[in-house]
């Protein structure tokens, strides 16, 4: 401050300023660059960058002290300045909108009753995921033996499945498998059905993935051990399945991830699963909160199960 | 032992056999030479069903391998068969390559079978590789087990498919004086090769194909020196002229 009123009163240091005087106006910007964050707001950090500007243009060789350094910290001064002004307006007015935001997905007495409900429906989300996780493993294998059969009806058959499956919104096949089978009498319960429809789905998807693994095992494999009197299903045991299954563990388990998050649609027949108890919760007490709940339990389970097909992929293909 | 009667063999519209007739006799070492394309590897996975001749018969001690009511497995186990790329199974040891047919196919015990095996892998000059995996072997190692791994099933006839082409020159000699040692104990063999050295130390007869059918059948020194048809004369002064 002394220094300005000192400048701007006595003629020679007026004079000394207009000169080409490099270290004058980088002290400048320094100095306006602390008063746009303490006294002289927004103006003293615009004039801060002014400065900074002029001294970096007479600037004819680094001299931190004398003026490269001053003038980029008083640039930097009062860039910062501006920022957290237009913060602290941005948060003003928005304030009001961010209050809503958190009631809406974080409501603490809407999460303090829903989110135990629905980390227990959870555990039936994971029955669900692992028990017909289970039985496509097996069916797809089955599938894709029949697909790349010597008889033409297996691969016929299979080609079939595989087609009409993947060719179907699975949301269809639930509702077909647990309300159309009722009709032949078949009464399967809400969880059954739900698992037979997404083994009947997914095993079609992974079919054709064990399907890619085999082909990808090189023929030879098989006149090998075909030439030494082993059966082709022997040759498959203890030859080529062995190899192939390696090489589709990534992509399988990649199915696995996708197949947990599509028990969701079971909520739609009625299955009392995470999602559904979510939904349950968002409805009674108007807020979001219960199906951030079901979205945490969803990511606690796929983000590290996505990490372990990340490390499988590279372990397996140091095998190779 | 082996006897081709009139095979035809056609891959859609290309006749890659076009009516071969052999006969093979116990303790003979056939060696097939011609240029690619003859149709000799062909001839060669027909004998032990790889491929499903057109036309014609084969008959392995007087099994008709070509019918279909034949059970081509029990005549697999008489057949041993080595290949251009060894084909040995990545996922098993030297040992275990040896030791998983006898054990699945004969059932064998697994004691039983491992002393054959490394009798077998001692016999290639492999033993200490026993529990060593293909990918730890040279190619003239892998092809070494793949000939251990056919000879286990106790086969009486043995097909050799261009079993150095893939190796390094280096690598060759080792193979070639295990299929001599075999020769020698009066193994019957059928060798598809391009080693003219071979053919001639241990070969017992040289046959010349071109274009599926055999074109010259005899003593492999009397044909190396005295070449009858002009395909054979034309065939060996493009081999040996580089040799």
């Amino acid at each position: 401050m002394a220094d300005e009123i000192e400048l701007n009163s006595e003629g020679d240091n007026l004079s000394e300023f207009e000169k080409p005087n490099i270290s004058g106006w980088a002290k400048a910007s320094l100095i306006m660059g602390i008063l746009g964050l303490t006294a002289l707001p927004v103006i003293g950090a615009v004039l801060a960058i002014v400065f900074a500007r002029i001294a970096k243009k007479k600037i004819l060789y680094d001299d931190f002290l004398g003026g490269d350094g001053l003038a980029t910290a008083g640039q930097t001064l009062g860039i910062i300045g501006l920022l957290l002004v237009a913060i602290a307006v941005f948060i003003l007015l928005m304030e009001a909108r961010l209050k809503a935001f958190v009631d809406d997905f974080f409501n603490w007495d809407t999460i303090k009753v829903w989110w135990p409900r629905v980390g227990h429906a959870f555990l039936t989300t994971l029955k669900l995921a692992v028990v017909s996780e289970f039985f496509i493993l097996i069916v797809g294998l089955l599938i894709a033996l029949l697909r790349i059969s010597k008889v033409k009806v297996f691969r016929f058959i299979a080609t079939v499945y595989i087609d009409v499956i993947r060719g179907l919104p699975l949301i269809l096949q639930i509702f077909i498998i647990y309300f159309g089978l009722s009709y032949l009498g078949l009464n399967l319960s809400r969880f059954a059905a739900g698992a037979v429809a997404l083994t009947v789905c997914y095993s079609a998807y992974e079919a054709e993935i064990y399907r890619a693994g085999i082909e990808s095992i090189h023929k030879g494999q098989m006149e090998a051990s075909r030439s030494l009197g082993m059966t082709y299903l022997q040759s498959m045991r203890y030859v080529v399945l062995p190899q192939a299954i390696r090489r589709v563990i990534p992509p399988l388990s990649n199915e696995f991830i996708m197949l947990t998050k599509d028990t969701a649609l079971v909520a739609f027949i009625g299955l009392e699963e995470a999602f559904l108890v979510g939904k349950e919760g968002m409805g009674k007490d108007a807020n979001v909160a219960p199906l951030v709940g079901v979205a945490i339990f969803f990511l606690l389970v796929t983000i590290p199960m996505m990490r372990v097909v990340q490390y499988l992929e590279v372990r397996l293909a140091k095998g190779d | 032992m082996i006897r081709i009667v009139d095979l035809h063999k056609k891959f859609g519209d290309f006749v890659a056999l076009n009516g071969i007739n052999l006969e093979v006799k116990a303790s003979q070492v056939v060696v097939v030479v011609g240029p690619s394309g003859s149709g000799k590897s062909t001839m060669l996975r027909c004998v032990n069903g790889l491929e499903q001749a057109t036309r014609g018969h084969i008959f392995i001690e007087g099994i008709d391998v070509t019918h279909k009511a034949t059970d081509i497995n029990k005549v697999r186990e008489k057949v041993g068969m080595v290949f251009q790329s060894f084909n040995l199974f990545p996922h098993l040891t030297a040992l275990k390559n040896v030791t998983l047919a006898p054990v699945k196919v004969k059932n064998m015990s697994t004691d039983e079978a491992n002393e054959t095996a490394l009798a077998l892998l001692e016999k290639v000059g492999l033993k200490d590789k026993s529990d060593a995996y293909p990918a730890h072997l040279s190619g003239g190692q892998q092809q070494r087990v793949a000939i251990a791994r056919a000879l286990a099933m106790g086969p009486d006839v043995m097909l050799f498919d261009e079993v150095t082409s893939a190796l390094d020159p280096e690598l060759v000699s080792e193979v070639l004086d295990t299929m001599k040692d075999l020769a020698l104990e009066g193994m019957t063999m059928m060798v598809v090769t391009h080693e003219m050295g071979f053919a001639k130390e241990v070969g017992t007869r040289l046959i010349f194909m071109d274009e599926g059918v055999v074109v010259e059948d005899g003593d492999p020194t009397q044909i190396f020196n005295d070449p009858q048809h002009p395909r054979t004369k034309d065939f060996f002064s493009k081999i040996l002229s580089h040799m």
